[in-house]
C-alpha cells in the first residue's frame, strides 16, 4: 500500500514554543508581503500543550517581538514576578543569598510565572487564526529524503499495529507530509532529531550535549501563604556537592504554586534517583511550609505531579 | 522566529530543500545568542561542585560580566559519567507518606499518561541481554531509578534468581531520560502512536 502524501510549503514537527513561534512568524511574514504560504504543524500529544511541562519563568522579550498585542489578546501571562529569593539549603537550614550577589540569570524582574502548557495552547490558537494547519495526535516517525539526500518531509507513524508489528484490526497507515522546508522542533533528544544528527554529523566538532531532568508538581495552597509572583530557587541539599541540581517554587495565579526540582543528568552515582531527590526536596522546612498549609485545608490538593526534561544549552554556543 | 524569517526569504526566492544558512548567521547576531553566550559557563562551572562552581561563576559574571576570556568545555556525554555501583555509596530515600511526598506510580497516574499496550514497544533495546549482563551487573540497573515513571523493573523468581527486565511502556511520560542516561546506550526511545503519552492540563 502506498502512503498518502500531502504537500506544503513548510512542515513543522513539534508544537512547543519553538514550533509554534516559527509557524506564526511564517504566516505573519506572508500576510505582510501579501503572499500565500502553506504551513502544517504536527504534535504527538493529544492536543497542543498536552506534552509540555516546564517551570516556568518567561521573559516576555520574544513574545513582544512576535505578538506585541499579547496582553489585549489574552495571553495567559498573569503572574508578574514580584520577588526573587535564592537559598543554599542544608538538611535543615537555609542561607539566603543576597540578591545583589546573584548572577543576572537569577534576576527575574519583568518576567512572568506561567504555565508553558497554557502559553502553548494560546500560541496554538493564534497560529490557527493565522491559517496554520495544526494536527495534534500525529507523531513524526520517519524523515523522508529526496534522492539528492536533502530532506523532503516527514511521515507520521502508523496507527493500530500490534505488539509484533503486524497490522491489527484498526490499522491505519501513516501519511507523508512533504515540505519545501521542514522544521524539526521536537525539543531535546528528538526522535527524528537523533536520526538527522547522525546522518548529517550535526554534532561533529561541538561539545556533547548535557541534559537535566525536571520534575514538577502543581499545588493549590491557602491564600495566607500565597504571594503572587514570588520566585524561589535553591541549590545545595539534597544534592551532593558534586551533583548539579536545584529546586524551584513559583507562585502562580489562583493560589497555585509550581514546585519542582532539576537534576543534571551528568551525575555519577548510579544509585541516585531524580524522582526521589525531588520528593525529598519537598520535605525541607523552607519548602514544606508552603505545602503543609495545603494539607491542613481540605480544599487544597496536589494537582499533577509530572515529569519531563530540560535541555541545557551548554554546548549550543560552541 | 529567526528560522522562520530565513525560511520565508528563501521561499520568496523560490528555493527549496536546501540548508537555511541565513538562520545560523541571524542567530549569532541576535540578543538570544548574546544572552546564552554570557551565561555559557554556568553549567560547566557548577559541574565542578557547588562551592567552587558558585565562586567561579560569580567571578565569571561579576568581574567579567559574562565576557570572560574562557569558555569551559564539556567533554563527556551524560551517559559516560556514571560510575560503577561498587565504587559508589547507596542512597537511602525516605518512604513516601502520601501527603507531602509520593511514590512513582501515584505520580504517573496523575500525569494521565496512557499508551495502547498492544503496539510495538516504543522503548527499543538494541541488545536484549545488556540490561542484565551489563546494567544490572555493573550499575545495579540504574534505569529502575533514573526513569521517573517506573517503566523499568527488574523482576526475579521467588528465590531471587533469574533476574529479567520488564518494560512497562504504557507508563512512559516521554522524558527521554533513559535514551540519554543508559550507560550502555542500549535504549532507543522512538515515538509511540500519535496522541498517546501524558495529558498535562496546565504544566
Ligand atoms: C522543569 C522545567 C523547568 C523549566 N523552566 C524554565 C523556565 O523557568 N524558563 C524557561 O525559559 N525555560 C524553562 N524550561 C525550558 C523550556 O521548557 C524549554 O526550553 C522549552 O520548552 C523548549 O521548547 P521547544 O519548543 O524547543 O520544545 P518542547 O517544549 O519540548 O516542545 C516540543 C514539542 O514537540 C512535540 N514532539 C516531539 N517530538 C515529536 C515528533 N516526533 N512528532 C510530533 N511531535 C513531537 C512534543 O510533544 C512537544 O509538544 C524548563 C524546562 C523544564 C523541564
Ligand atoms: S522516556 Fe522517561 S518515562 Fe519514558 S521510559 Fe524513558 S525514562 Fe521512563
Amino acid at each position: 500500500m502506498e502512503r498518502e502524501a500531502m504537500e506544503f510549503d513548510v512542515v513543522i514537527v513539534g508544537g512547543g514554543p519553538a514550533g509554534l513561534a516559527s509557524a506564526i512568524r511564517l504566516k505573519q511574514l506572508a500576510a505582510q508581503k501579501g503572499s500565500e504560504i502553506s504551513v502544517c504543524l504536527i504534535e504527538k500529544g493529544a492536543e497542543i500543550g498536552a506534552h509540555i511541562l516546564s517551570g516556568a519563568l518567561m521573559d516576555p522579550r520574544a513574545l513582544n517581538e512576535l505578538l506585541p498585542n499579547w496582553q489585549q489578546d489574552g495571553a495567559p501571562l498573569n503572574a508578574p514576578v514580584s520577588e526573587d529569593r535564592f537559598f543554599i539549603l542544608s538538611e535543615d537550614g537555609a542561607i539566603k543569598i543576597p540578591n545583589s550577589l546573584l548572577p543576572k540569570c537569577f534576576h527575574n524582574e519583568g518576567n512572568y510565572v506561567i504555565s508553558l502548557g497554557n502559553v502553548c495552547r494560546w500560541l496554538g490558537e493564534q497560529a490557527e487564526a493565522l491559517g496554520v494547519e495544526i494536527y495534534p495526535g500525529f507523531a513524526g516517525a520517519e524523515v523522508l529524503f529526496n534522492e539528492d539526500g536533502s530532506v523532503k518531509g516527514v511521515a507520521t507513524g502508523d496507527m493500530g499495529r500490534l505488539h509484533d508489528g503486524s497490522e491489527g484490526p484498526n490499522f491505519q497507515m501513516g501519511m507523508e507530509l512533504l515540505g519545501k522546508y521542514t522544521f524539526f522542533a521536537e525539543g531535546c533528544r528528538g526522535h527524528l532529531g537523533k536520526q538527522l544528527e547522525a546522518k548529517f554529523n550535526l554534532r561533529e566538532g561541538v561539545d556533547p550535549q548535557t541534559y537535566g531532568i525536571g520534575l514538577k508538581e502543581l499545588w493549590e495552597i491557602t491564600p495566607e501563604m500565597h504571594q503572587l509572583g514570588l520566585v524561589i530557587h535553591s541549590g545545595g541539599w539534597p544534592m551532593q556537592p558534586d551533583t548539579y541540581g536545584g529546586g524551584f517554587l513559583y507562585h502562580l495565579e489562583n493560589n497555585q504554586i509550581a514546585v519542582g526540582f532539576v537534576v543534571g543528568l551528568g551525575y555519577s552515582n548510579p544509585h541516585l534517583s531524580p524522582f526521589e531527590e525531588f520528593q525529598r526536596f519537598k520535605t525541607h522546612p523552607e519548602i514544606r511550609k508552603f505545602l503543609e498549609v495545603a494539607r491542613s485545608n481540605p480544599a487544597c490538593w496536589p494537582l499533577k505531579p509530572a515529569l519531563m526534561h530540560l535541555p541545557k544549552n551548554a554546548s549550543t554556543m560552541n | 522566529m529567526l528560522a522562520a524569517e530565513a525560511c520565508f526569504d528563501a521561499l520568496a526566492k523560490e528555493c527549496q530543500h536546501d540548508e537555511l544558512t541565513a538562520y545560523p548567521e541571524a542567530f549569532k547576531a541576535s540578543w538570544l545568542h548574546e544572552e546564552l553566550h554570557l551565561s555559557r559557563n554556568f553549567k560547566p562551572w557548577m559541574a565542578k561542585g557547588l562551592k567552587l562552581g558558585s565562586l567561579m561563576f560569580g567571578i565569571d559574571q561579576m568581574v567579567f560580566g559574562g565576557k570572560a576570556p574562557w569558555t569551559l568545555h564539556n567533554t563527556k556525554p551524560d551517559h559516560a559519567k556514571l560510575k560503577l555501583a561498587a565504587d559508589t555509596q547507596p542512597i537511602i530515600y525516605p518512604k513516601p507518606d502520601g501527603v507531602l511526598n509520593f511514590d512513582r506510580l501515584s505520580s504517573v497516574f496523575l500525569s494521565s499518561t496512557n499508551h495502547e499496550e498492544d503496539q510495538p514497544c516504543h522503548l527499543q533495546l538494541k541488545d536484549a541481554a545488556i540490561p542484565i549482563s551489563v546494567n544490572l551487573a555493573q550499575y545495579d540497573a540504574p534505569e529502575q531509578r533514573f526513569c521517573p515513571a517506573g517503566v523499568y523493573e527488574i523482576l526475579r523468581d521467588e528465590n531471587g534468581s533469574n533476574p529479567r527486565l520488564q518494560i512497562n511502556a504504557q507508563n512512559c511520560v516521554h522524558c527521554k531520560t533513559c535514551d540519554i542516561k543508559d550507560p550502555s546506550q542500549n535504549i532507543n526511545w522512538v515515538v509511540p502512536q500519535g496522541g498517546e503519552g501524558p495529558t498535562y492540563p496546565n504544566m
